[in-house]
C-alpha cells in the first residue's frame, strides 16, 4: 500500500517522481518504490535506454513518448500526458509518473495533473529528483549562490520584457526551440537564434564567453561542455536538451544606500 | 546432495560440500559478514550449524548450498542457497553471502543470476524471493537490480518478522533472461549500466577498471564493444534504442495579440531603465577587475 503525503477523499492516486538525468545513478529509493509499487507507471524521459531502463522496474509502464508528433503542438501533448495520467487515476489506480531530471523542473504536465487530481480530490504528490540545472552546478563549478544565477526558457525572453542582470550567471532553456510560437516545432534554427543573440546583446558584448551544456544520460557518457563566445551562437550544433550558460560580465554595483543603512542599524544597536 | 554443478565460465557455483566447512565457518563467525544476518556464531556452532546444513541437504526438501567459487583463483568465496518454501507456496527463497574480500566486484550479481536460473529451470516454482534487512542497502540494490519487486501482497510464510521482502515471479524472470535478441543482452547490459551509474568505483573509472568489471558480470564481447565505444550508437544498434526522444516537457506561451497590431487598453509598464548596459558593455570580458572566468 502506498501513503501519499496528501490524503485524498476518493479512491486512486498520482506520484509524479523524477529519475534524474543518469542512468543508476541519481534515481532516489523512494522515487524507485513508487515505481515499482504502483498499479501503473507513465514515464517521460529523454533517452530511451533511459525509458527502457524504467520499463524493466515494472510490468505495466506506458511510454509518453507515443503522444508527441512532428507538427502537433506541443501543448495538445501536454494536455494529453495529463489526462492519460488522470484517466488511469479516475479509475481508482495507484499511478506513478516518472520524469527525467526533476519532476517539476521545465515540466508542465506534472504540475497540472497533480492540480487537477487534488482538485477532483484524488490524493497526489511529487518528489524531487535531481534535475539537469544539479548537474550542471555540478559540472560546470557553478555555485548559483556566489554570484546569482538566472535561469530563462529561452522564447521567454524573445516573447517578453525581462530585465537581465549581467553580474550573475544566465543559463538559457530550451535554445533550440527558441522563438517557436507554433509549440509545434523541435527546432527553430539559426535565424531564430540570432534574435536571442541580438537580444542579449544588449547586456553582453557578443565575444563573451557562453557555454553550451548537456548532462550525461548514461554512466558512460561524458556532459557536454563546449565553450564559445555569444556571436557564434546561432551557427553552433544546438539540440533540444542542451542548455546555454553566461557567465557574469563583472562584479555587481555595491549598493552604497542600502550600506549606510544598514551601518545605521548596527549603530543603534551597538 | 546430487544435483549437478551449474558451470558458467568464468563464474562457479557447486553444491556445497563437507569439505567446505572452512569456509562456512569463516562466513558464519565473522562479525561485518553476520551484520544485518543475525549475531555472528561460535567457531563451535558454525561448525554444528554447518553438519546440521549438509543434513537438512540431504532431504528432498531440504535446502540447496552452493559454494561460490572466485573466477581468477579459483578460491571458494561465498554461499548461496535456495530454500524451497511451504509446498502450497510454489515459491523458493534464494540467499548469498559473500566474503568480504569478493563484495564490490558484481560477484554477487552474476552469481544471484546463476541462482535465479537455477531454481526456475529445475524446482517446480512460480515465484522466488528474498528478504533482507532495510539497513542493508547493498542487498537492496542488489535485487531491486536483478528485477525483483517489492513485495505488494501476502507475505511468504517462512519470511522474517520486520524483514524487507521483494520477489521475482517466473513470468518476469523469463522476460528478462530468455529472449535470444534483446532480451538477455538488453537485461544485461541495462543492469550493467545501472550498476555502473550507482557505484563510485565505476561511474567514473578506466576503460581498464570497465572491461575488467565487464568480465566479472561476464557481459558477451559485442556488450564489451559497445560500453567501451567513443559514441553510444553501440549501444543504441545493440538495444535497439536509436530512436530520437523528445524531451521537451515545458511550453511557453506567446503572446496572444501579435505585437504591434493595436495598443493594449492598458498600457503596458514602463521598461525599467537598463542603468548598466554600457558599463555591461565596457566592463565585459574585462579580467583586469579580477573578476573570476569560468
Amino acid at each position: 500500500m502506498i501513503t501519499a503525503t496528501a490524503a485524498g477523499s476518493r479512491p486512486g492516486s498520482l506520484a509524479c517522481v523524477g529519475v534524474g538525468m543518469t542512468l543508476g545513478s541519481h534515481i532516489t529509493p523512494l522515487a524507485r518504490s513508487y515505481i515499482e509499487r504502483s498499479d501503473v507507471v507513465f514515464v517521460a524521459v529523454s533517452d530511451a535506454v533511459v525509458e527502457r531502463w524504467v520499463g524493466q522496474m515494472h510490468r505495466d509502464v506506458r511510454s509518453l513518448q507515443t503522444l508527441y508528433r512532428d507538427g502537433k503542438s506541443r501543448m495538445d501533448t501536454y494536455q494529453e500526458m495529463v489526462d492519460a495520467m488522470l484517466a488511469e487515476v479516475r479509475a481508482g489506480k495507484q499511478v506513478c509518473a516518472a520524469f527525467y531530471g526533476h519532476p517539476g523542473v521545465f515540466a508542465w504536465s506534472p504540475h497540472r495533473a497533480i492540480e487537477m487530481a487534488r482538485a477532483e480530490g484524488f490524493s497526489a504528490h511529487m518528489e524531487p529528483g535531481i534535475s539537469a540545472a544539479d548537474c550542471l552546478y555540478a559540472d560546470l563549478g557553478i555555485d548559483p549562490g556566489q554570484h546569482g544565477c538566472q535561469h530563462y526558457e529561452a522564447s521567454q525572453l524573445l516573447f517578453y520584457e525581462r530585465r537581465l542582470d549581467p553580474s550573475a550567471y544566465l543559463v538559457l532553456w530550451q535554445v533550440a526551440v527558441t522563438g517557436d510560437r507554433t509549440l509545434a516545432r523541435f527546432s527553430t534554427g539559426a535565424a531564430y537564434r540570432q534574435l536571442l543573440v541580438d537580444l542579449l546583446a544588449n547586456d553582453y558584448p557578443l565575444d563573451h564567453e557562453i557555454i553550451v551544456y548537456r548532462a550525461a544520460t548514461l554512466p558512460i557518457l561524458e556532459a557536454r561542455i563546449e565553450r564559445s563566445v555569444l556571436r557564434r551562437l546561432p551557427e553552433l550544433p544546438i539540440e533540444l536538451a542542451d542548455t546555454i550558460v553566461l557567465p557574469p560580465t563583472h562584479e555587481p554595483s555595491v549598493n552604497r544606500s542600502m550600506l549606510r543603512r544598514l551601518a545605521a542599524l548596527e549603530r543603534a544597536e551597538a | 546432495m546430487n544435483a549437478p554443478p551449474f558451470f558458467v565460465e568464468p563464474l562457479v557455483l557447486r553444491p556445497m560440500e563437507r569439505g567446505d566447512l572452512a569456509l562456512f565457518a569463516s562466513l558464519y563467525t565473522d562479525a561485518d559478514t553476520m551484520r544485518y544476518i543475525a549475531p555472528p556464531l561460535e567457531r563451535g556452532e558454525a561448525a554444528a550449524s554447518f553438519r546440521a546444513t549438509l543434513a537438512a541437504m540431504r532431504r528432498p526438501r531440504g535446502p540447496r548450498f552452493f559454494v561460490l567459487i572466485a573466477p581468477r583463483d579459483q578460491r571458494p568465496i561465498g554461499l548461496c542457497s535456495i530454500r524451497k518454501s511451504d509446498r502450497r507456496e510454489r515459491a523458493a527463497e534464494l540467499g548469498i553471502m559473500l566474503a568480504p574480500e569478493a563484495r564490490r566486484r558484481r560477484l554477487g550479481h552474476a552469481a544471484m543470476r546463476r541462482l535465479m536460473a537455477a531454481a526456475f529451470e529445475t524446482l517446480s516454482i512460480d515465484t522466488i524471493w528474498v528478504q533482507y534487512r532495510s539497513a542493508n542497502v547493498a542487498a537492496a540494490r542488489l535485487f531491486a537490480a536483478l528485477g525483483f519487486v517489492e513485495c505488494a501482497g501476502i507475505r511468504p510464510r517462512s519470511a522474517r518478522a520486520a524483514q524487507c521482502i521483494r520477489v521475482m515471479h517466473r513470468s518476469a524472470w523469463q522476460e528478462t533472461s530468455i529472449q535470444p535478441t534483446g532480451g538477455t543482452a538488453m537485461s544485461n547490459i541495462i543492469g550493467f549500466l545501472e550498476n555502473i551509474g550507482r557505484d563510485a568505483a565505476l561511474r567514473h573509472a578506466t576503460r581498464e577498471q570497465l572491461l575488467q568489471a565487464m568480465q566479472d558480470e561476464q557481459l558477451a564481447p559485442a556488450q564489451r564493444a559497445a560500453v567501451l565505444g567513443e559514441s553510444r550508437t553501440a549501444i543504441d544498434a545493440l538495444l535497439g534504442t536509436d530512436k530520437t526522444l523528445y524531451c521537451s516537457n515545458f511550453p511557453v506561451k506567446p503572446p496572444k495579440k501579435a505585437p504591434g497590431k493595436q495598443p493594449s487598453k492598458a498600457p503596458p509598464k514602463k521598461a525599467p531603465p537598463k542603468k548598466s548596459k554600457i558599463e555591461a558593455r565596457s566592463r565585459g570580458g574585462n579580467d583586469a577587475h579580477g573578476f573570476p572566468r569560468q
